[in-house]
């Protein structure tokens, strides 16, 4: 019976000799084995029935005959010992069995010292393992693929909000320069004129002078001539308000860039609290500089309104939100500024009553890269910088538009207080 | 339940004895297997903390590790510490063939556990006339977490140092014993003491 | 006349073995030392005809006797009793100028047998 049950049991069992013998197979390994009577196997070397480990096997073997202690070799480190086929040769993928072995010494009355060789099939542990193992490194490598897209992404969206960024200063920096060219050009006229008058005073000045000097002894001076000579009378009616004109143009320059200072230069970055009104007052003459065409006006209720807020994204968004207000506006028209605070929140809605928004483009204008403008005048980032920026601030921006007649923009921003340093 | 268990002079120097008489018995079948002289410590023997356990085993960033758990008699882990330095050289004793694969590498390190942690055990428990039978021996890397979670707190250990002086390769093995096994050898070193 | 024996070794349950294990036949006077800095002190200051010796002990170890006692003038039989009885180094022992190399866990009559080989019985 035990006969029997050593032979069918599902666990390999080769038994050597110390001349490395077989002395006993049983059906595991005779199934695997080519097809020929047990007994011809007996007393074969085990090293030359599996030629292929040979050197370990003999080696493992000899240590259990040594040490008289058993020896183990995992699917791990040698998956393959004996060149059997995995289980399932017809409905499986044909592979080689992934096996563990273990080598325990034994002996017996009529053989002496013996060493027993028993064979695990871990195929379905090992596949199943190393599929897993597939996995995590699939799973592994994706993430990680992710991470450094979002590190990809990250970093291109904050270059195109700092692209963003420059774009609409750089727009507002053309338009500024124009404004300050033009009384540049006409002082640095007025000044040159300035000049050919001035050469006519002093010389107005030397003749009388020698007129003067050579008085006694010559006849009276023929004053009015001179005058004449000199255009007196053009000198006296123009210089005043060429000086007055270059005065002003001197003073829209200084205005301008005072505007632009306080608007754009003077962002530290940080929350702060700001005076609202003054802020958008600046904005308006820096834009209405520019976009010369439409009335701007700012309405506060209450008169002062200020805010806790991030001043460089907010005022980024709100000028982004005026400015495709002013460029909506072909002829006469208006830009209106309302803004409104309550216990709660703030309310700033730019109104204008220019071309509008065509209904298919209104949900698409917060989308980057979304641009009506031809190409080249514009991103299609302004209002989803603007977006963002409302969003960081915990607020909202809603849109209406009537094609022809004109938009409103809301942007509502929740009271936030200071964090008082701890 | 943990009061901690501590063998008195006569058990201590019994229990030291009995694991000289087994590393001389582990060193020579290793040295016989490939023929080199194995240098032997004197065993250590010591009542740890989980934490201490952890310390003693992981005493620099130089090792491999292994442990194979023991069943019978007496019942618990052997963990291994097996050093980088000489390890080629003694898988070359070993018979491997030069440059070692990774799979070469950790069947050397398994094999040497298996060989040096199996003698020590089967001396010890032939002496003591204790049945003990030896579970296979997996790699592992300490971590000092899962030590601080184990869920005793004294345990007594057995250390022993093996050297191979020709490749300065080195090798620890520490037993550890859980509770009932501690009170049956401390029963058993008893009887062979009276 | 008795003989005088040091028994070095660092495990006092060795050394209670070793003891026991002598043949009752001879007698000795008996000194034990638990380490090789202790067995070489007293056989420095002490007349001593026979020494059973351990190998592996803490200070000076069992080898680290055998190398005094060569460079020395003292003469006496050594009998090495170790569990580390690797050939090389039974082969050292012996170079060194040990009579015998016993195996532990000692067995009393190859102890009895080896006395007898050195004359003692």
């Amino acid at each position: 019976m035990f006969e029997q049950l050593v032979g069918k049991l599902p666990v390999g069992i080769c038994i050597v000799n110390e001349a490395y013998q077989v002395i006993f197979l049983n059906h595991f390994f005779l199934d695997r084995m080519p097809s020929q009577p047990a007994q011809d196997y007996i007393s074969t070397p085990v090293t030359t029935l599996f030629p292929e480990q040979a050197k370990f096997l003999k080696r493992r073997i000899k240590s259990v005959f040594v040490l008289q202690h058993p020896s183990f070799s995992y699917w791990q480190q040698r998956p393959h010992i004996f060149p059997f086929k995995s289980s399932r040769p017809i409905t499986g993928e044909e592979t080689q069995m992934f096996q563990n072995m273990e080598i325990v010494p034994i002996s017996s009355p009529e053989h002496g010292k013996l060493a027993c060789i028993f064979l695990q099939d871990v195929t379905a542990q090992a596949s199943y393992y190393l599929a897993q193992q597939e996995l995590a490194a699939a799973l592994k490598k994706e993430h990680e693929e992710q991470l450094a897209l979002i590190k990809k992404l990250d970093s291109a969206q904050s270059q195109l909000i700092q692209a963003e960024k420059m774009a609409s200063t750089g727009q507002l920096a053309a338009g500024i320069a124009h404004e300050i060219n033009n009384p540049i050009g006409f002082v640095t006229a007025n000044l040159d004129t300035l000049r050919e008058y001035g050469e006519h005073l002093i010389g107005l000045c030397d003749a009388l002078h020698n007129r003067i000097l050579a008085h006694q002894e010559a006849p009276p001076i023929p004053v009015e001539q001179l005058l004449d000579d000199y255009h007196y009378d053009l000198l006296k009616d123009d210089m005043p308000p060429l000086i007055d004109e270059s005065r002003e143009g001197l003073d829209r320059v200084r205005d301008i860039v005072e505007n632009l200072k306080k608007f754009a230069l003077e962002d530290t970055g940080g929350w702060q609290s700001i005076n609202l009104n003054d802020t958008l007052d600046q904005m308006i003459q820096l834009i209405s500089v520019q976009y010369k065409t439409p009335v701007f006006k700012v309405t506060s209720h209450p008169d002062v309104i200020n805010l806790y807020c991030e001043p460089g994204s907010l005022k980024q968004a709100v000028m982004n939100i005026a400015l495709n207000a002013a460029q909506a506006i072909e002829g006469k028209g208006f830009v209106k500024i309302e803004l409104r605070q309550s216990a709660v929140s703030t309310s700033i809605k730019v109104i204008d009553n220019g071309s509008g928004i065509e209904n298919q483009h209104v949900k698409k204008i917060f989308d980057p890269f979304f641009t009506t403008k031809p190409e080249g005048l514009g991103q299609g980032l302004g209002l989803s910088v603007a977006y963002t920026a409302i969003e960081k601030h915990q607020g909202r921006i809603t849109v209406s538009s009537n094609l022809g007649k004109g938009t409103v923009f809301e942007v509502i921003l929740p009271l936030i207080e200071p964090v008082p340093e701890t | 339940m943990n009061s901690v268990i501590t063998l008195s002079e006569d058990q201590r120097d019994a229990l030291q004895e009995l694991m000289n008489i087994s590393m001389g018995q582990a060193a020579n079948s290793l040295a016989h297997l490939i023929e080199t002289q194995i240098g032997i410590s004197i065993p250590k023997i010591s009542s740890v903390t989980p934490s201490e356990l952890f310390t003693m085993i992981k005493q620099s960033n130089d090792g491999f590790y292994t442990r194979q758990s023991f069943l019978g008699d007496i019942q618990g882990e052997v963990m291994s510490v097996v050093s980088h330095h000489g390890l080629t050289e003694v898988a070359s004793l070993l018979e491997y063939e030069a440059p070692l694969s990774q799979a070469d590498t950790e069947e050397t390190i398994l094999e040497l556990s298996n060989i040096l942690a199996g003698a020590c055990l089967a001396g010890l428990s032939s002496q003591l006339e204790l049945v003990t039978n030896l579970n296979m021996p997996t790699l592992f890397s300490p971590n000092k977490a899962s030590f601080v979670d184990l869920n005793w707190q004294h345990s007594l250990v057995m250390e022993v140092q093996f050297d191979i002086e020709l490749s300065s390769f080195s090798m620890r093995v520490v037993f550890c014993l859980d509770r009932p096994s501690l009170i049956k050898l401390t029963e058993t070193l008893d009887e062979l003491l009276s | 006349m008795a003989v005088p024996l040091l028994v070095a070794d660092d495990s006092r349950l060795s050394r209670r073995c070793v003891v026991k294990a002598l043949p009752p036949e001879i007698e000795f006077t008996i000194t034990e030392a638990s380490n090789g800095k202790e067995a070489i002190e007293h056989l420095k200051h002490n007349e001593c005809k026979l020494l059973l010796l351990d190998l592996t002990m803490p200070e000076i170890d069992g080898i680290g006797v055998l190398e005094f006692l060569s460079q020395s003038d003292i003469s006496l039989d050594v009998i090495v009793i170790s569990a580390d009885f690797q050939p090389e180094k039974q082969r050292l022992v012996m170079d060194l100028g040990a009579r015998k190399f016993i195996r532990k866990p000692l067995d009393s009559e190859e102890l009895a047998m080896t006395l007898f080989e050195l004359g003692y019985l």
